[in-house]
């Protein structure tokens, strides 16, 4: 049996965090959610005391990365995590109001499995986020090793 | 000792005692000779210098005299013109010749008579060293003299004061140098400017989703309260103030529909701007382009529209233009629309295109006769969302601030004239080639 999947929310602004919950809910995730507020917040969930990422070896954990946080941009934590021998197995969804084609091909370049750009248009932001939960059930969770 | 005046006389020795009118040629001629070779020697504004055939100076003329400082009996015999030289240009000249000519050249004398004495035209910069040890720029023609039988007897170096001339170029130089350093300032700005609006208007979008998404939020609320209170009401057989309740229910609707609408267009003006930065950061192509095949394929995007309003374009014989050629396409496209878009209803309409051409530039002119543009907005058309009459038409007054951009990068401009119910015209004026020499750039 696999542990259940915990999302690591990386999202400086409270009412997007309260509104992709809201959606991820009624989508029926009831996965555990963990918020963090900014860069150095992230990257010291992520990537342990230590910084080398080991803590989190083999956990159950999907990223939900926004890119404009206001201590770092998040295409430095993703490039960290592809980078990271221990961590770069984990999911990594980049969900953020940047369309830019060149920031877009950036990501998938840097190894995020999803882009997903947060419409203002709330059905549309909805629906995304529902393709969201969908990407969360099917996902495969690392081994632990 | 020998000079041209001595070969002069050598020869015109060899033709005497023929008869009285070759004497009285000869005579005339030897005069003229005689002139020509004072005018040249006293000459105040140039430096003749002759020497030997090794380079020790023989004659050195009142203009060299003036200009170096020295006096003819100071140098004749003891100098060569290499001494009065900068050394380090000598040895520069003779590195520079011996590598062009394939030959080791010495650094002195040779180095400035080499060309000449190969018989190569010869005309090189040098400074030269007045006596005082100052320094002047001067431009130096060198001569070989020959004998009778071509064997090289000396040389003569004609120079000229070319301070003015150094000034000039310094000064020009210097021109240059500001014209390009105000340049990169502006480039610098107008990036400056792009991320500015760009990072804005993605800071401004963030905000947006909150107020979208939470009033959709309160929507499905409104709706669940109204239910309960609705059934509450009936629960306890309280029917009276059903009416108020649907009053409420409307106001709170009608709030909330504000909001969002006004959100949604926040955000495709939010998008607007965005499109506008990502364009002002693409790096232009200068290509010869068609303008008259340019402007047919335009139009045939707008066919159907035009169709439809009843509209006739001619496009004119137009003169091609190096440039960018999708700005282009969205500058004529853009008036094009314009026109197409704004005619009066009843009239049938009349487009037309044509072009001036002058010296460096083309003016580009898109000729309509439909609704025309009141005076007091033909300035404020071309700000972003300014728009001008009535708004029966759909748009978000972009089109023309984008026009106006596109055309200022391509070191061009926009201009209107319009009559209100007669027509208006726009004439684009570009450069025939794109990018502008910095010399011809207007500050």
């Amino acid at each position: 049996m696999t542990q259940p999947v915990t999302i690591a929310m990386v999202e400086d602004d409270e009412g997007h965090a309260r509104l992709i919950e809201k959606n991820l809910r009624r989508a029926g995730v009831h996965n555990k959610i963990v918020q963090l507020k900014d860069g150095a917040t992230a990257i010291r969930f992520l990537f342990g005391s230590d910084g080398s990422g080991i803590t989190n070896k083999g956990c159950a954990l999907l990223v939900l990365l926004d890119l404009n946080l206001p201590d770092m941009s998040g295409i430095d934590i993703l490039r960290r995590l592809k980078e990271n021998e221990h961590l770069r197995v984990l999911p990594v969804v980049v969900l953020t109001t940047t369309d830019d084609k060149s920031e877009i091909q950036r990501c998938y370049d840097l190894g995020c499995n999803v882009y997903i750009t947060k419409p203002v248009d709330y059905e549309k932001f909805a629906n995304a986020i529902q393709q969201l939960g969908l990407f969360v059930f099917v996902m495969k969770v690392p081994e632990a090793m | 000792m020998t000079n041209g005046r001595d070969e002069t006389r050598t020869r015109i020795g060899v033709s005497e005692g023929t008869d009285n009118t070759a004497r009285k040629q000869a005579e005339e001629a030897l005069l003229k000779a005689e002139a020509l070779q004072s005018a040249i020697f006293n000459s105040a504004n140039f430096s003749s210098i002759a020497t030997d055939a090794k380079g020790v100076i023989q004659i050195f003329n009142v203009g060299a005299e003036r200009m170096l400082g020295y006096t003819a009996t100071e140098v004749m015999n003891k100098i060569t013109p290499a001494d009065i030289s900068d050394p380090q240009e000598v040895v520069a000249r003779a590195e520079a010749l011996s590598l062009e000519l394939g030959t080791p050249i010495t650094p002195g004398f040779e180095a400035l008579v080499f060309k000449a004495s190969r018989g190569i035209e010869d005309i090189y910069e040098l400074t030269y060293i007045r006596k005082d040890g100052s320094r002047f720029p001067a431009v130096v023609s060198v001569t070989a003299l020959r004998d009778a039988k071509g064997a090289i007897i000396g040389y003569l170096l004609i120079g000229t004061d070319n301070t003015a001339r150094k000034q000039v170029e310094a000064e020009q130089e210097k021109l240059d140098q500001r014209l390009r350093d105000q340049t990169a300032l502006l480039s610098e700005a107008n990036e400056e400017i792009q991320r500015f609006v760009y990072i804005v208007s993605h800071d401004l979008r963030s905000p947006l989703v909150n107020i979208m998404g939470f009033a959709s939020e309160l929507d499905a609320c409104r709706k669940q309260i109204f239910e309960r209170l609705g059934a509450l009401r009936a629960q306890v057989g309280d029917e009276q103030d059903g009416e108020s309740d649907e009053a409420l229910r409307s106001d709170v609707e009608e709030a909330l529909s504000f909001i969002k609408s006004s959100v949604a267009k926040m955000d495709r003006l939010i998008g607007a701007l965005l499109r506008l930065a990502r364009e002002g950061q693409r790096q232009f192509q200068p290509q010869l382009i068609d303008m008259s095949q340019l402007l047919r394929s335009t139009l045939e995007a707008l066919a159907h529209q035009a169709q439809d309003v009843d509209a006739k374009i001619s496009i004119g014989e137009l003169p091609t233009i190096t440039s960018d050629r999708l700005a282009l396409e969205q500058v004529f496209s853009n008036l094009m629309d314009n026109a197409v878009k704004y005619l009066r209803a009843g009239v049938p309409g009349s487009i037309e295109v044509r072009a001036t051409e002058s010296d460096r530039a083309i003016t580009y002119e898109v000729r309509d006769n439909g609704r025309g543009i009141d005076a007091r907005d033909r300035e404020r058309i071309f700000d972003l969302f300014r728009r001008s009459g009535i708004q029966d038409r759909p748009g978000a007054g972009i089109g023309l601030a984008h026009a106006r951009a596109l055309v200022r990068r391509l070191g061009g401009t926009i201009n209107v004239e319009s009559e209100p119910d007669r027509g208006t015209v726009f004439k684009v004026t570009l450069p025939k080639r794109w990018p502008l020499p910095v010399s011809e750039m207007v500050t």
